[in-house]
């Protein structure tokens, strides 16, 4: 079927009523004296008519007399026992992430590998751990300041820092930015 | 006159399972059409439109009355949906074998009208087997898009709210769809 690339969204919005205004209009002018646009268009007619017919063909079979009765049945049965909720909420997940399981034990695996080759080659595991634990002694040398002064504009926050059990003082000046 | 779905959601929210019933009886032919045009089987279709009836009225209490009573629904059955076709994309593919097999019997099993022409007959039931292979080769998003816009009559403003997705995705995912649906079904069009 020859296509006309230009109109054919175009027309499509058209088609479906969802253009306004002079586009409209414009399209519209097109379409009149456009064979491949109006083909589009009795095609896209067409397609609208069979789907419908088979969706309608299709419900028209349903027998809808127990459907309230079935979903009635739904909400006053008893809450299902947790194992079985959770075997379900388990299922739910595993469809939404097909890969999320083998995702996860790859990566579990690769990085009790790298750990034991790391502690194989006698690298030092202990001490490369807990370079990521916070400093204590960072902490220290912030941990004085002087309040100059204080005016209305200013905040002061105290809170304790739960790692190293240290009180913080915090002073925030609207006009200058934060001060520690 | 007929209470409009605004209050009958107000008195679902107080716990009135009539208004409810109101709602359900007003939209379930709609409901089941999207559910069978995303899953291609009435059993399905039924299980989900209820499934997603009940969460309807179990969730009612989120609902905000700023968005329309269903493109809420609508939003519940297709994600709905969406899990069982994946779930059942994950099943054995013998077990899968074994329930269209039986989905096929009980569709012959219905019995004829006597007025309807045979030739007729298996003429529209080869037209309706080849709409339903070609709308399974869509993806989800674009079967949602389409059967929304042509089933349900949506607009393209509607469809956003029922997907989630910009007005411009709908439009794009509503070419894409027809556009393929065409070349599938070219020799019917």
């Amino acid at each position: 079927m020859v296509n006309c690339p230009r109109y054919e969204r175009l027309a499509a919005l058209l088609y479906d009523g969802e253009l306004h205004g002079p586009l409209r209009r414009e399209v519209r002018a097109h379409v009149a004296g456009c064979v491949a646009c109006t083909r589009w268009l009795a095609a896209l007619d067409r397609l609208h008519e069979v789907l419908l017919q088979e969706v309608d063909s299709q419900i028209e079979r349903i027998d809808f007399s127990h459907f309230w009765e079935q979903i009635e049945g739904k909400l006053s049965a008893p809450p299902l026992p947790w194992f079985v909720r959770f075997r379900l909420q388990w299922a739910r997940w595993q469809a939404r992430q097909p890969l999320g399981i083998p995702l996860g034990a790859a990566a579990a695996a690769l990085l009790l590998a790298a750990l034991l080759s790391l502690s194989y080659l006698d690298f030092p595991v202990d001490s490369f751990l807990s370079s990521f634990r916070p400093n204590p002694s960072r902490l220290a040398t912030y941990s004085q300041a002087q309040i100059e002064s204080l005016s209305a504009a200013t905040t002061v926050a105290l809170w304790n820092e739960p790692i190293s059990n240290a009180p913080v003082i915090w002073i925030e000046d609207d006009r200058d930015g934060a001060v520690p | 006159m007929e209470a409009s779905d605004w209050e009958l959601v107000k008195r679902c929210k107080e716990g009135d399972r009539q208004a409810f019933r109101e709602l359900v009886e007003r939209y379930q032919r709609k409901v089941v059409a999207v559910a069978y045009g995303m899953l291609h089987d009435r059993e399905d279709a039924l299980e989900v439109s209820q499934e997603a009836f009940a969460k309807v009225f179990t969730s009612i209490h989120q609902f905000k009355e700023e968005a329309s009573f269903y493109t809420w629904l609508y939003r519940i059955v297709v994600n709905l949906a969406i899990d069982r076709q994946r779930q059942k994309s994950r099943q054995p593919q013998l077990e899968r074998e074994d329930q269209e097999e039986e989905e096929s019997n009980r569709v012959e099993a219905i019995p004829d009208t006597p007025e309807a022409d045979p030739y007729e007959q298996t003429k529209d039931r080869e037209l309706g087997e080849r709409i339903r292979a070609a709308i399974a080769e869509l993806t989800p998003a674009h079967k949602a898009v389409i059967l929304l816009r042509i089933v349900e009559g949506l607009s393209y403003e509607e469809i956003s709210e029922v997907l989630q997705c910009s007005r411009g995705t709908v439009m794009s995912r509503l070419h894409y769809a027809r556009k393929r649906l065409q070349a599938l079904l070219r020799s019917e069009l």
